[in-house]
């Protein structure tokens, strides 16, 4: 039997790692791991850390594969699955996700023009890195990966509005950040 | 502005692309592997896993039958010497494409013994053997049987024939199955019966070879088991 090295689509590709096909497994993971392990960075911040959820959530992605129905997009799939790997592993290493009472500020969003063009992904990365894990896990998902804050109360067992607590104030601290790195940029460039 | 803030951080981090080491890949290749064992796709690697336990079997009994050759009385005798030494009525004779003549001892022997298949005088012991083309089964194996009439307990006895005598005949029957040079398997019995014909004898020697085809079956049932429980457990 003659296997083609290439997979026309995610349809072949899915049916050569359901087989058992090496080759087609090491093709799925080339593919998509820099976005899954992107991802995993988003969540746990550490790089070790993310890497072992990046293995083991491939693992679970393999073995869940004859459940992908072909309905709706694979990488979402298979990001979902990663996300809820990495919510997993948070859980495990935290007794609560969620930093109570840990921010009395209760200043809002000023509004103004961002500056933003001098903001490479990789500073807004670190930025994100650095929120207190509540914040960062709720703005991950409320905001990159739109889930709804009803779906982020069941997924990491709060209340709507304790979701939407950390949200704002995750949205009030990336802003001092912008603001931050916005001074450093206009200092750096003489403005 | 909160969507703004959303908007700009899903723009840039939403398609954010950061490779992995490359460990990651050695280790989540070792991990699928297993599971890929485990799924039972390569079935062929488990079969070849049970052959190479059963000629390890095999090869166990020949270093069994290897050393049994050690021991000076069980030897083979020329085959045509054998022949014409062997007046064997009911047994049918065919010749040995893979013998090999080996010399034989002499041994002295007190009485004089009714034997109608030896011409030699009765200083010799002799060695008969029997080829014999042996369906055991449903192969056909060329088996080589190699009789000492004169077994370590060195009882000096000889016929194999009916004897004229009731004297209690101990034979050591020796078994070599010759089947295309590789597996040899090896049983040694006793027959204490007096009245056996060689024909008789040779049933029996049947019989052992398809008891010897038993423990090979019994190997392989615990080769199954073996494999099977290695199945469930994770």
């Amino acid at each position: 039997m003659i296997r083609a090295l290439l997979f026309k689509d995610d349809q072949q590709l899915i049916e050569g790692c359901l087989r058992g096909d090496q080759k087609a497994q090491k093709h799925l993971y080339d593919q998509y791991s820099g976005k899954l392990f992107a991802l995993c960075l988003r969540y746990m911040k550490d790089h070790d850390l993310a890497q072992d959820v990046l293995i083991e959530g491939f693992m679970r992605i393999f073995e869940k594969l004859e459940q992908f129905k072909h309905e709706g997009s694979f990488e979402g799939w298979m990001k979902r699955l990663m996300v809820n790997h990495a919510l997993m592993t948070l859980r495990k290493n935290r007794a609560t996700l969620m930093e109570l009472n840990w921010d009395d500020e209760r200043s809002e969003l000023k509004e103004e023009v961002l500056q933003s063009d001098h903001l490479e992904a990789e500073d807004m990365l670190s930025m994100v890195k650095a929120l207190p894990v509540g914040y960062r896990t709720v703005f991950n998902l409320y905001a990159i990966e739109g889930y709804s804050h009803k779906e982020i109360g069941d997924m990491l067992q709060i209340s709507e509005n304790t979701s939407k607590s950390q949200l704002s104030r995750a949205r009030v601290l990336l802003q001092k950040m912008m603001h931050t790195s916005e001074n450093i940029n206009n200092a750096e460039n003489g403005k | 502005m909160e969507n703004k803030i959303d908007q700009l951080f899903k723009e840039k981090l939403g398609q954010l692309d950061k490779a992995p080491a490359p460990v990651a890949w050695d280790q989540l290749e070792r991990k699928l592997a297993k599971k890929n064992q485990k799924k039972g796709i390569i079935w062929w690697q488990m079969v070849a896993a049970g052959l190479v336990l059963l000629l390890g079997a095999k090869w166990a009994f020949d270093s069994n039958d290897a050393l049994l050759k050690n021991v000076p009385d069980t030897q083979v005798i020329a085959e045509d010497q054998g022949l014409s030494q062997l007046a064997l009525p009911t047994v049918e004779k065919e010749p040995m494409p893979t013998v090999q003549e080996v010399v034989t001892t002499e041994k002295k022997q007190a009485p004089v013994q009714n034997v109608q298949q030896e011409k030699v005088t009765s200083e010799k012991v002799d060695k008969q053997k029997t080829p014999i083309v042996e369906k055991v089964g449903e192969r056909s194996l060329i088996a080589e049987v190699v009789v000492d009439t004169n077994p370590i307990s060195s009882k000096p006895v000889i016929n194999i024939e009916e004897p004229a005598f009731k004297e209690p005949e101990t034979t050591a029957v020796t078994i070599k199955i010759v089947n295309s040079g590789i597996n040899q398997t090896t049983a040694r019995s006793e027959d204490t019966e007096v009245k056996k014909s060689l024909l008789g004898k040779v049933i029996t020697i049947g019989k052992e070879i398809a008891e010897i085809d038993d423990a090979i079956g019994d190997i392989r049932e615990a080769k199954n088991q073996f494999f099977s429980k290695n199945k469930d457990s994770k």
